[in-house]
């Protein structure tokens, strides 16, 4: 029975080693292939080399909007954030050889050292504005990253990693350990403030960011991806230009392939990084900064835009509060809890705005188009439109304006005129106009930030109100009223459009990189497009124009030129905030600022327009022509004096 | 000129002690150190040169080997009898040691060494040997595990020291004592009924499921892992119980990133991660093909992606600088030791010596399947050192003395007369038939002519 038993041990391990012996087979005859390519491939590591952004300029191509500026990176070494045993071992063992002690010793001086580090980095982090740990995840899940898109172990596991970016100055890291003060490349923004909604900021890239962006395996190969995505930790475009014109800012990393040999390194093949290409916008600087001076002197938030014509280049695009780009970060909280100023929001393709009676050279020309009316049509205005509503359909002028024509009725901003203009066209074919003036679509700069304006429409009104049109409507977009609203670059478009004589364009914000032009000629006469272009000449240039005190009043230096202009003075719902915290704005909440819009829009000079313009000043009490007109008539100055009206 | 043989030189017990001994294994032995050896200076040549240690190795394994053998030949004077004789107080002193890794500082996180200064010597390896000793020396004249409940006194034995190498924490050395175990108890006798139950209720008791409460101190990750190991989830009262197998919940997170490493070692995200030793040791194990890449190219530099090449991981340094070649030899000259082994264990008629040999045997043969079965994803991943091979002083100390006794069994092969230990027939064996005329069916004339007429002439 023994000797059975024997047999069968015997057995087992015969058995047992031919089962390993065929695992072996397997691995390395079936696989073994495989196995030998992909341990080739592990002797070699890819070193990426970092590709320079491109930078923004204004349009003169002299002045630097962003650029990429040298500064220092407090960098942590990977073992250390991740507390690789290893790499502390190695630590360690160099401490002691260092200061000639034993292990045991160096290990307290390395956990004394660590301790530093950590403080050290915590108050760094702290005096930059950046959250430590979640600056440590970031790099630990890029590396992740790259080890996934690799398939073995990466150089960056040996490597420093910049912790915090963007120091000044270099730091002396005696006492430390792990930790390293490198130079580094940051996004600068020379002009601070002005223009930061335009321009835009960088961040981060994000976890759905890299979903969405990243080229995903199989659609290329590993050194393609590695080279092309966003790997975490990178930077990328967070608004405004920056992020409209990425792919050309971005640019393609550069690769070093290397092969490791007992004395070192070995360059297989490389290939060098591909800089991001500059970008340049149309907007000028000095024209910006003219236009946010006069807002801030004025103390007066709002928006202003002005259009190159006939080109329809942004040249200006003001949204007042800004922000410093510099400072986003650091004063992010402050920034994202200004309820009331809300300074993050592009005001001047953002936000909607009831655009009050700077829609009546528009209502004008399709009545005009539509043959509603005639230049010398005459339509009556009594103060009011209807005798038994005394409180409702007034003309701001109580006394009325009489028998006047569309000229007339533009120069007065009569609003009996247009009530009945709105009556005599209908809702449907006055949402056609706004929309044939591009509202009802993005103004199509590119920016991701646009916005639509709302130009009710059957649609709209069925799904957010219930009902469907009624006269009063026709009535009240006639005059910019009632629940249409515009954001203040698709008003400057209008007026090129209109100073253009009927050809409708998108506008121009960046040399490169936006999206494709859309234009249209309008079906417009001569003689239609004279009649509003000389309304709108009489509003600022003729006496008794609503905008002439503020062009040629007492105490005005005239700019000498022409003009044709529209202000607006819109009702607007006042601004609140959450303040019964229910998680939307109801008429429970607080009001936080209130008062009328206050527009003024139009083009110059009459007769040869080379620039179209829209101000808009929120919450302001007193009319569009008071609050907007001195700010329209600073523009004007500057864009002469800039020479883009010669 | 008078003629001189060699044999007169040599005193009448050396040459009888040198003529039963088990050559092939001493040459395995050797061979197999010297493919260690090789390997270690493979792996050393791999490693950082800042990393310092490293580059001593294969001169402190050369001194190891010299170690080892001098325990083997130690080991082979003794007669085994009188280590035998010492089974009771060697384990007493063992458990001891075991004890007092305790009370020592951590070495690299765990209680397994003991620092002498000039090495470090691992207790559990001792104990391995000792356990041995003491089973076979406590089996070899009883029957009583031939009861389920004799099978429990053992079982006794076997878990102390197991326990105590558990804590230490050693998982690996510690799972060796079952196959012994399991080997030796089975070589001696013990019923197949009792042996086939046992394993079943083992292998039961593996897979029971156990619930298990998800708490705060978990970590997302941890959980998500748990989730993915576990049979079926329970939500009661809000609390989430994950019913897993036995082992499984008893688990540091640690040992459950392994298992999961092992599972799911073809799922390429788990396999960079959780699995990357394992998967590491298989690239460079396949890569080594049929004959491996030969001679020293700057291709070494890869193994150091390969964490505990030098111990754990010897065997795939081996099959990716010689391939199947050296695999199969590695094999094969274990396959030596193990036919020369049995060959020793069937030889000898004394019971202790029989147990002790396949105690031996057994041993080598968990390490190196365990090993072996982990570097190619066979088995998960244990701290486990290929016998021979891996770089570690205890661990070739104490091997070399193993098969020093195993020679030594050999080469005191006593006479015995009578019936061989151990052989019981499966049904119960029938008296002796009486030996002379009374016999059944006896032949009484061929009786006398075969009796010898010394027995006649008494007659």
């Amino acid at each position: 029975m023994y000797k059975r038993r024997v047999k069968i041990f015997l057995a087992i391990v015969v058995i047992s080693f031919l089962g390993l012996g065929l695992r072996l087979l397997y691995l390395q005859g079936v696989k073994g292939q495989d196995y030998r390519e992909q341990f080739e491939r592990s002797l070699q590591h890819v070193e990426l080399l970092p590709a320079k952004r491109g930078s923004i300029f204004d349009r003169t191509g002299t002045r630097p909007l962003a650029i990429d500026k040298a500064c220092f990176d407090f960098c942590l070494h990977y073992g250390f954030l991740t507390r690789d045993r290893h790499w502390i071992r190695l630590q360690k063992r160099q401490i002691a050889r260092e200061l000639n002690i034993s292990f045991d010793e160096a290990a307290n001086v390395y956990e004394r050292r660590a301790k530093r580090t950590w403080e050290l980095a915590r108050r760094i982090a702290d005096a930059n504005g950046v959250d430590l740990d979640e600056s440590v995840k970031r790099i630990i899940r890029r590396v992740a990253t790259i080890r996934r898109i690799v398939g073995m172990d990466v150089r960056e596991q040996r490597q420093f990693h910049a912790v915090v970016g963007g120091l000044d100055e270099k730091l002396v890291l005696d006492g430390t350990v792990g930790a390293e003060c490198r130079p580094s490349r940051k996004r600068w923004y020379p002009y601070g403030d002005l223009a930061s909604h335009v321009i835009g900021f960088t961040g981060q890239v994000s976890g759905a960011e890299q979903k969405r962006l990243n080229i995903r395996e199989g659609q290329a190969d590993w050194l393609a991806r590695m080279r092309s995505n966003y790997l975490g930790g990178d930077t990328l475009g967070k608004s405004g230009i920056e992020k409209m014109c990425e792919p050309i800012l971005r640019g393609v990393r550069g690769y070093r392939r290397l092969k490791r040999v007992r004395s070192g390194y070995k360059v297989l093949d490389e290939a060098p990084a591909v800089h991001g290409r500059d970008v340049h916008l149309t907007l000028d600087m000095r024209l910006q900064k003219t236009l946010v001076d006069v807002f801030r002197s004025r103390g007066q938030t709002g928006s202003a835009v002005v259009l190159s014509l006939p080109e329809g280049q942004v040249l200006a695009l003001v949204s007042e509060p800004a922000y410093d780009l510099n400072r986003y970060y650091a004063e992010f909280p402050a920034l994202f809890a200004d309820e009331i100023g809300l300074p993050l929001l592009n005001r001047a393709v953002q936000k909607r705005y009831p655009p009050g009676s700077t829609v009546k050279p528009i209502v004008a020309l399709g009545a005009l188009s539509a043959g509603v009316i005639t230049r010398q049509t005459e339509l009556h205005c009594s103060g009011r439109l209807f005798a038994d509503t005394p409180g409702r359909w007034r003309c701001w002028n109580r006394n009325g304006h009489g028998d006047i024509n569309v000229v007339d009725a533009l120069k007065g901003s009569c609003n009996v005129f247009f009530y009945k203009l709105g009556n005599m066209m209908g809702s449907q074919q006055l949402g056609m106009w706004f929309d044939l003036f591009g509202f009802s679509d993005l103004p199509g700069t590119g920016l991701s930030e646009e916005r639509a304006s709302l130009v009710p429409n059957a649609r709209w009104l069925r799904r957010t109100a219930r009902r469907g049109f009624r006269p009063g409507d026709a009535r009240q977009m006639a005059i910019g009223q009632g629940s249409m609203e515009v954001t203040p670059l698709h008003v400057a478009n209008a007026m090129a459009a209109i100073a253009r004589g009927g050809k409708f364009m998108t506008p121009i914000l960046s040399l490169e990189g936006g999206p494709k032009r859309i234009s249209r000629a309008l079906t417009l006469t001569g003689a239609q497009v004279e009649a509003v272009h000389s309304g709108m000449h009489k509003v600022v240039d003729e006496r008794g124009g609503t905008a002439y005190k503020y062009f040629h009043g007492r105490g005005v230096a005239s700019v000498g030129i022409p003009i044709c202009g529209k202000t607006g003075t819109a009702q607007t719902p006042p601004q609140r905030v959450d303040s019964n915290g229910n998680g939307r704005i109801d008429g429970g909440d607080r009001i936080v600022r209130s008062g009328d819009t206050a527009w003024c829009v139009g083009f110059a000079p009459y007769g040869n327009p080379q620039i179209a313009f829209a101000v808009v000043v929120e919450y302001v009490e007193g009319g569009g022509g008071r609050n907007a007109g001195p700010i329209a008539l600073e523009l004007i100055r500057a864009c002469l004096k800039y020479g883009y009206i010669r | 000129m008078p003629e001189i043989r060699i044999h007169t030189l040599m005193p009448e017990t050396l040459r009888k002690y040198l003529r039963y001994t088990s050559w092939p294994i001493i040459a395995a032995m050797i061979t197999l150190m010297v493919i260690g050896v090789s390997a270690i200076r493979v792996s050393e040549q791999a490693d950082e040169a800042d990393d310092e240690g490293s580059q001593v190795r294969m001169e402190r394994q050369i001194v190891y080997c010299g170690l080892g053998l001098g325990a083997f030949v130690l080991v082979t004077f003794v007669p085994y009898h009188r280590i035998g004789q010492i089974a009771y107080p060697l384990f007493a002193v063992t458990l001891c040691l075991l004890v007092l890794v305790f009370f020592l500082p951590r070495i690299r996180n765990s209680h397994r060494w003991i620092d002498l200064k000039i090495m470090l010597v691992q207790p559990s390896e001792i104990a391995k040997l000792s356990y041995v000793v003491l089973l076979a020396w406590y089996l070899r004249y009883r029957d009583n595990y031939r009861r389920l409940l004799g099978l429990l006194v053992p079982l006794l034995l076997t878990l102390v020291p197991m326990a105590l190498i558990l804590k230490e924490p050693d998982l690996g050395t510690s799972l060796l004592f079952l196959p012994t175990l399991f080997f030796v108890m089975f070589m001696a006798g013990a019923k197949w009924q009792h042996m086939l139950g046992t394993l079943g209720i083992a292998i039961v008791l593996l897979f029971l499921p156990v619930p298990q409460a998800t708490s705060g101190r978990m970590s997302p990750a941890e959980i998500t892992d748990r989730r993915a190991l576990a049979y079926f989830s329970v939500q009661y009262r809000g609390r989430e119980y994950l019913f897993s197998a036995a082992p499984l919940a008893a688990m540091e997170y640690h040992q459950i990133k392994r298992i999961d490493g092992w599972l799911r070692q073809g799922d390429a995200e788990v396999a960079a991660n959780k699995g990357y030793q394992l998967r590491q040791s298989k690239m460079i194990l396949g890569s080594g093909r049929f004959t491996g890449r030969g001679g020293w190219s700057d291709a070494e530099t890869a193994f150091r992606m390969l964490p505990d090449d030098h111990t754990d991981f010897i065997f795939s340094i081996v099959g990716g600088q010689w391939g199947f070649a050296g695999c199969a030899a590695v094999l094969m000259l274990y396959g030596v030791i193990f036919l020369f082994g049995v060959e020793i264990a069937v030889v000898t008629y004394d019971p202790f010596g029989r147990l002790l040999a396949i105690g031996v045997l057994a041993i080598l043969f968990s390490q190196i399947i365990i090993n072996v079965g982990m570097t190619m994803g066979l088995m998960p991943i244990t701290g486990m050192t290929l016998p021979l091979i891996s770089y570690g002083g205890s661990s070739l100390v104490v091997n070399c003395a193993a098969l020093g006794l195993l020679v030594n069994i050999g080469q005191r092969r006593p006479i015995l007369l009578g019936k061989r230990p151990f052989e019981y027939d499966e049904k119960e064996p029938k008296p002796p038939a009486p030996y002379g005329p009374l016999a059944e069916g006896a032949n009484w004339s061929r009786w006398r002519k075969e009796m010898p007429s010394s027995h006649r002439d008494r007659q």
